[in-house]
């Protein structure tokens, strides 16, 4: 049973699908469990989870690109978020002022439009500063060939070295951008949403569209594709695969930087541990949907902020990394590519 | 065999119409409940139409009052961490208020019923356990919070959720959140009077030491302006980090300056090595005053009476203050708590905290947020450290000034105070010498 399974998967893998059977009734399974549990669970942490969830999104899109193309687990994923974080606080506290750009608030948002200035320069910013941080660090370690744990313990310490980068400059105290005060909106079966999260929602969704129109249409992205799938054969025929891994860092860190912007919108603070914190909802949604597949950890990321932002209910919500953490496990344990099989393992 | 290549265009066309889907369902959404949001949002409306008409903000969940005849409040503070040696006395002494409430007959009828939290002396959780103390627990007010960081995180779930949190500390001021009552006091009750004290005593070398958070440089910065405006400067400034224990360097940095004073902003363990460290380097009490402002008789157990005997501390209320109230709160914290146990400024800030509230609700005849805040305007309370009064505008209490020295058996006596309530001034705005404080934070 469990070689015809593999079969069956190998063949759609073959000719191109993701999906069996077996995947139809798993998700049946699931659903139906979601639905039958649906009635004891309180939809606004559901709500509050699929927001959290449109956060870890852009960051696990990022990392996975990086483990796909790049092979190796960044454990820095995290500190690019926190830097976009504070680079934006940056910008919109001490440059735009400076400026005479001031203003928070912004129709039913807590920020202003500096924020909406600041998004893309703090983007841009840390997306070169990962292509710079590749070149001083991870390409001399690719060019030297050493294994990839390796790589995975360079990027701890680039981890570390941009948090303490942050804490010296912002020091280790709780920041915020500055903000006006908007109450959420109650809608019915006691849901309340922040506009925020709107917000928040809305960019997410327009950046993981851009995603697939890259990946999908563009000639760099079918390159990245191909890069990922073999390396070797892709230098041979012809793949600068110098630029691929640019383009990967450059996507990566700008969703990343993104993801941090809007966590500290979300939460409505900054802290220097925020995106080291957050590292651990972004590898279970990697290895949820797949490492390397970006589609896949769209869901995991999904699955992983509904279930930890529920798990609340009962349990103290001081473990909800906790509960993301089992689901990795679990996962790895259970099906360590993924929900989807495409990923490595 | 990555899983770029896993994805067929049916799939990811799939997946995009998904996503626009979720885009328009959201915008749906915020459409639909834009219109009534917008009269809710601005807390200004809702103080003019609450009073007459409290059960009108049944929208921003005031719901709290259960049907079994129970009242629920929070309770959050740090119960494990390195803040919870602090806070765990002022969560017994709010449980303590609560307790004589309820055998007192409650409030409106019913019995308060605490959730205690615990904050874990990590920031973000005080804003997860106030977001879930807010919409599960469906609290009526949340009595909690230390540090300022710790009320900085939880000031956005207040606000967004139009919750109501009691916040029993003294603190840096240049803040006044709709939705939060400051028991403890703002820099104008405690730092501002400290420092024309010590004037007024001859004092002109100041050496200005604390711990690098917001709370010691936003203390220090207003104390150089007030020292500027007599005409004098400080004559050192220095910054440890929180948890530093290594203080000889800056003993002999406060030597060579040769101040009359020291102003200690310095919070936690560092408190307990920098005095063990002064007695050790033979500097007693008599060759230089030290004034701190965050070390009450909680933390003199902890340094060790011995190694503070002498030094000055400014709070509003120590355990020996003589008030009748305090006879009574004293006993009964510790009947119930232990004998060996202390009271001190924040831990009484925690327990008049609870009355204050109770007695706003009574007289709103709700727990509405906006029924209650406008009930507690102008609200007096006999606390054990004297008269308070709640401000009609800023939330924070007018209460009196209290300046000691430590004795050996850990206790305070008082040398000086202010006579009556000092009138809080968050923003110091009546005070010439700090004008541009208010614009230079917001």
């Amino acid at each position: 049973m469990g070689r015809l399974v593999t079969t069956i998967q190998d063949t759609a893998r073959r000719i191109g699908l993701a999906w069996t059977p077996a995947h139809t009734s798993v998700a049946i399974v699931v659903i139906a469990l979601a639905v039958g549990f649906l009635p004891f669970v309180k939809m606004g942490l559901v709500v509050n989870g699929v927001f959290l969830g449109a956060i870890i999104a852009l960051g696990a899109v990022g990392l996975t690109l990086v483990y796909g193309i790049l092979n190796f687990a960044n454990i820095a994923h995290g500190d690019y978020m926190t830097m976009g974080a504070y680079t934006t606080l940056f910008i919109v506290g001490y440059l735009l002022p400076k400026v005479g750009v001031e203003g928070s608030g912004l129709g039913p948002f807590t920020f202003g439009y500096p924020l909406l200035i600041a998004l893309p320069v703090a983007v841009a910013a840390i997306s070169a500063g990962a292509v710079v941080v590749d070149m001083m660090v991870y390409r001399r370690l690719r060019d030297r060939g050493v294994n990839t744990v390796v790589v995975s313990m360079a990027s701890l310490g680039v981890a570390i070295a941009l948090r303490g980068l942050v804490q010296i400059i912002w020091g280790g105290d709780i920041e915020r951008y500055p903000r006006e005060t908007r109450q959420v909106f109650h809608l019915p079966m006691d849901v309340r949403v922040p506009p925020d999260a709107i917000f928040i929602t809305t960019v997410a969704i327009i950046l993981v569209v851009a995603l697939y129109l890259v990946l999908d249409r563009t000639k760099m992205g079918k390159a990245m594709r191909a890069t990922a799938d073999n390396p070797d054969l892709a230098l041979v025929s012809g793949i600068d695969t110098g630029s691929v891994v640019r383009w990967t860092w450059v996507m990566g860190a700008a969703l990343a930087a993104t993801a941090g912007i809007l966590l500290a919108v979300y939460q409505a603070h900054l802290l220097p541990i925020m995106g080291w914190k957050f590292l651990i909802p972004l590898f279970a949604a990697v290895v949820l949907g797949g490492i390397g597949n970006p589609y896949g950890a769209l869901v995991g990321a999904f699955v992983i902020g509904v279930t930890s932002e529920v798990s609340t209910q009962w349990i103290n919500p001081s473990y909800k990394p906790a509960v993301a953490f089992a689901i990795m496990i679990g996962m790895l344990l259970v099906r360590p590519r993924g929900i989807f099989g495409g990923g490595r393992s | 065999m990555s899983g770029l290549s896993m994805l067929r265009p049916g799939m990811i066309a799939t997946c995009v119409k998904v996503a626009l889907g979720a885009l328009l369902l959201i915008s749906v959404i915020a459409c639909s409940s834009a219109a009534p949001a917008a009269t809710t949002a601005p807390a200004q409306t809702m103080k003019e139409t609450a009073p007459t008409a409290p059960a009108s903000d049944a929208m921003a969940g005031s719901m709290k009052e259960d049907a079994s005849g129970v009242i629920k409040v929070g309770v959050l503070h740090s119960l494990s961490g390195t803040m919870s040696i602090s806070e765990t006395a002022v969560k017994d002494a709010t449980l303590l208020a609560i307790e004589e409430i309820n055998a007192s007959g409650g409030v409106l009828g019913k019995q308060i019923e605490p959730v205690i939290e615990d904050g874990a002396s990590d920031w973000p959780t005080f804003a997860e356990k106030a977001k879930k103390l807010i919409q599960s627990d469906e609290v009526a007010v949340v009595f909690g919070g230390w540090t300022s960081a710790s009320r900085k995180a939880m000031l956005p779930v207040f606000e967004a959720n139009n919750g109501l949190l009691f916040y029993p500390v003294q603190y840096e001021g240049l803040e006044t959140s709709p939705n939060i009552f400051y028991t403890g006091a703002t820099t104008n009750q405690q730092i501002v009077p400290a420092v024309e004290y010590l004037l007024k005593e001859g004092n002109t070398k100041f050496y200005l030491l604390g711990s690098d958070y917001v709370f010691p440089r936003t203390s220090n910065l207003i104390i150089n302006k007030q020292l500027k405006a007599a005409g004098l400067e400080a004559v050192g400034e220095e910054y440890t980090p929180l948890g530093h224990t290594e203080y000889s360097t800056v003993i002999a940095k406060i030597r060579s300056a040769e101040p009359d004073v020291v102003f200690n902003t310095l919070n936690g363990d560092s408190n307990v090595a920098f005095f063990k460290q002064l007695k050790d380097a033979g500097i007693s009490p008599e060759d230089l005053t030290t004034v701190s402002v965050s070390v009450a008789e909680e933390e003199i157990t902890g340094i060790g009476a011995e190694n503070m005997v002498g030094h000055l501390v400014a709070w509003n209320y120590f355990q020996t203050t003589e008030t009748p109230e305090n006879t009574k709160f004293v006993s009964a914290f510790k009947t119930k708590y232990g004998e060996n146990r202390v009271t001190d400024d924040p831990i009484e800030a925690g327990y008049f905290g609870v009355y204050i509230w109770a007695k706003a609700v009574e007289k709103a005849g709700s727990t509405d947020v906006a029924a209650v805040k406008e009930a507690a305007k102008g609200l007096q309370f006999q606390a054990p450290g004297g008269l308070v009064t709640v401000h009609d505008s800023n939330q924070h209490v007018a209460k009196t000034v209290r300046i000691g020295a430590v004795r050996d058996d850990g206790q305070i006596d008082e040398i000086w105070n202010s006579g009556s309530p000092v009138v809080p001034d968050p923003y110091l705005d009546t005070y010439d010498w700090a004008s541009g404080l208010r614009e230079s934070v917001q």
